[in-house]
């Protein structure tokens, strides 16, 4: 049943057996899994239906770091789906693998691991079916072999088409459960403990015009975003002291986003075939996309963190390429540009004998961030309208992470020229000693790391169940776990670790 | 000095395009380089900008090491030979940035080569 917070009278305190914090893709998730398996649960979402002013503006932010971190929370049912692109593949096998060259990197589960909760993922965010090979979805009119002996790898994303709401997709299905029952306007902003801080008795709840109530339950689960959650646990500390899951002041840090930026130009005469084989198609049921990155081994012997980068036809306008595109617009119009320019561009076309027109594309990165502990969200001096701290974000991006999109650029660079695909060139940015980032870098709204997992609580904040270190009945659900991001967008992954909760919880507590 | 140091390397390494050593500019003909660009003197302006370059100019010899396969008997460069040089730079990674644009060392070699040449004949 869905009933609202806002609609019922003044009563005493709530209780229930499983408390759900979120209705987003984990929470909702969560829900349904547990609701299926005959277990009963309450989801509270701090909105509504719908998107409310009110109710929005309590997830402003304070910004301290990179830009690009505004706009991502939405709360109402759904959450963040509700203005996702649906965008899913799953993280790569040597995503989930300590790596060398990665500090803190690892998993405490590995691939094979989630395997199997990847392919009910892919069902819950409305996906036809599961296959990530390329060659399996591409058909016959679409020949990427002239990438298979490369060293570099073309990964596909599917597309759930439209993006899956889920607050719509599921809505009645959780109006009707008898297991479910859905709290709107349900706006948690502390927790009580017992057992000694061990565990949590009851979340406050507090919405503007009424009065305070707790909710009561044996088990808690945070599934409320990459910045709420770890807002709730800070707030935590503040009000219990020491908090949950920071003995190690390790809550907010490792904050992480998928980089996404505009990063290179192709002269290509081959744009028509590039364009056909880099924009989304549809192969039966699927809408897929191939992406070019570096492949595993290479990936391994150059050090390098995970990244792919599409391929479209110069848009415009597009920074980082600008050089590149006022250069061939230039030269279009009969007019020269300086003469180096010039007469690099005339050497480039000659030695790819370019008999007709090139054209310019553009490449654009999607990528893994390395893990940062100096990336973190804090909590603010600004407070909502409740009172609780806003998140203070600041997101950080390193040396490794300009380094290794610098890398997988001359790979990608040296592998089309070789191939006759067309010449790369670097932005200058890219090719400073100190990177500055872009102005159009932003993080894809993937809000990742900031409770990661780790099976020693001295090196996250979540052990390999998603439990809160030191915790008895504190979980936490969504990307904000990740303790690695790969750079494939994280719905799906997310989605199926859930699954894999809701099996841990069950056999916690098999029925209600 | 950049330039003298090129030269003196070149003329040992490639009697065939018939460089003589610093002093006897005169002597230089043109190599059979330029018949790889359809813009000779383009390719060669390129390769005086590399020789300005410190990162690209620091050490001809690390740059230019490539190109002495591609000459034959005749003192005539093989295209063939080339596009496979070029080939076997980007496959191992070979390879230079000019201007961000990814090159192959061999044709960063061949357009400062041209500078090279056109320098000691002027």
């Amino acid at each position: 049943m869905i009933e609202d917070l806002r609609q019922l009278p003044p009563g005493a305190d709530i209780d229930a057996d499983l408390c759900i914090v979120g209705g987003g893709a984990a929470g909702i998730t969560l829900a349904r899994s547990l609701a299926a398996a005959g277990r009963n649960c309450l989801l509270l979402e701090s909105g509504g239906l719908a998107l409310e002013a009110d109710v929005q503006a309590r997830s402003a932010l304070e910004v301290t770091g990179l830009g690009g971190v505004d706009g991502c929370q939405l709360r109402y049912l759904g959450g963040a789906t509700n203005h996702w692109g649906g965008w899913c593949r799953p993280l790569d096998a040597d995503d989930f693998a300590r790596r060398d060259w990665v500090a803190d990197s690892g998993w405490p589960i590995d691939a094979e691991a989630l395997a199997p909760y990847y392919s009910q993922a892919q069902a819950v965010c409305g996906l036809p079916a599961w296959d990530y090979q390329l060659e399996n979805v591409a058909g016959q009119d679409r020949d990427f072999g002239a990438f298979a002996q490369s060293p570099l790898a073309l990964r596909p994303y599917q597309f759930s088409r439209p993006p899956l709401r889920f607050g719509e997709a599921y809505r009645d299905e959780l109006g009707r459960s008898d297991r479910v029952r859905v709290l709107l306007h349900a706006n948690v902003t502390g927790f009580e403990t017992a057992g000694g801080g061990r565990a949590v008795a009851a979340v406050r709840l507090q919405d503007s015009g009424l009065p305070d109530r707790r909710v009561r339950a044996r088990c808690f689960v945070l599934a409320c975003g990459g910045f709420e959650n770890v807002r709730l646990l800070l707030q935590s500390h503040r009000q219990a002291g020491g908090g949950f899951g920071n003995d190690r002041d390790l809550v907010g840090r490792y904050f992480a986003q998928h980089p996404h930026v505009s990063c290179a130009s192709l002269l290509t005469p081959q744009a028509d075939q590039l364009e056909r084989l880099f924009s989304r198609f549809a192969a039966g049921d699927l809408i897929v996309r191939a992406t070019v990155g570096a492949g595993a081994q290479a990936r391994q012997s150059q050090q390098l963190l995970n990244g792919a980068l599409t391929l479209d036809r110069l848009p415009d306008p597009v920074t980082g390429v600008g050089a590149a595109r006022a250069l061939w617009r230039d030269l279009r119009n009969g007019e020269w540009p300086d003469e180096f320019s010039t007469r690099l561009w005339q050497v480039v076309s000659d030695l790819d004998s370019f008999v007709a027109s090139p054209d310019l594309m553009a490449f654009y990165a999607r990528l893994e961030q390395a893990p940062n502990p100096d990336s973190r969200i804090l909590l603010s001096d600004q407070v909502d309208a409740q009172g609780v701290p806003l998140p203070r974000v600041d997101w950080r991006l390193s040396a490794q992470d300009a380094d290794s999109l610098r890398a997988l650029l001359l790979l990608v660079g040296a592998e089309f020229a070789r191939l006759g695909l067309g010449r790369v060139q670097l932005p200058e940015w890219l090719l400073a000693t100190r990177v500055e980032w872009p102005a159009d870098l932003w993080g894809g709204c993937h809000l990742m790391g900031g409770t990661r997992m780790a099976a020693d609580p001295a090196r996250g904040v979540v052990d390999g169940n998603s439990r809160v270190h030191g915790m008895d009945n504190l979980y936490l659900a969504g990307s904000s776990v990740f303790p690695t991001t790969g750079f494939a967008n994280p719905t799906l992954t997310l989605t199926a670790l859930t699954l894999r909760l809701a099996d841990h919880l069950l056999a916690q507590a098999p029925r209600s | 000095m950049i330039r003298r140091r090129a030269l003196l390397w070149l003329s040992g390494l490639l009697p065939g395009l018939n460089l003589a050593a610093p002093g006897h500019a005169a002597a230089v003909s043109a190599p059979a380089l330029a018949p790889l660009f359809r813009r000779p003197l383009a390719a060669q302006q390129l390769g005086e900008h590399c020789l300005r370059t410190p990162s690209l100019a620091r050490d001809p010899a690390l740059l230019l090491d490539d190109l002495g396969s591609l000459v034959q008997a005749d003192g005539q460069v093989s295209a063939d030979r080339f596009e496979r040089l070029r080939e076997r730079d980007f496959a191992t990674g070979r390879i230079v940035l000019v201007g961000g644009w990814v090159m192959a060392r061999c044709e960063v070699s061949a357009c400062m080569l041209l500078a090279v040449t056109a320098e000691a004949r002027a």
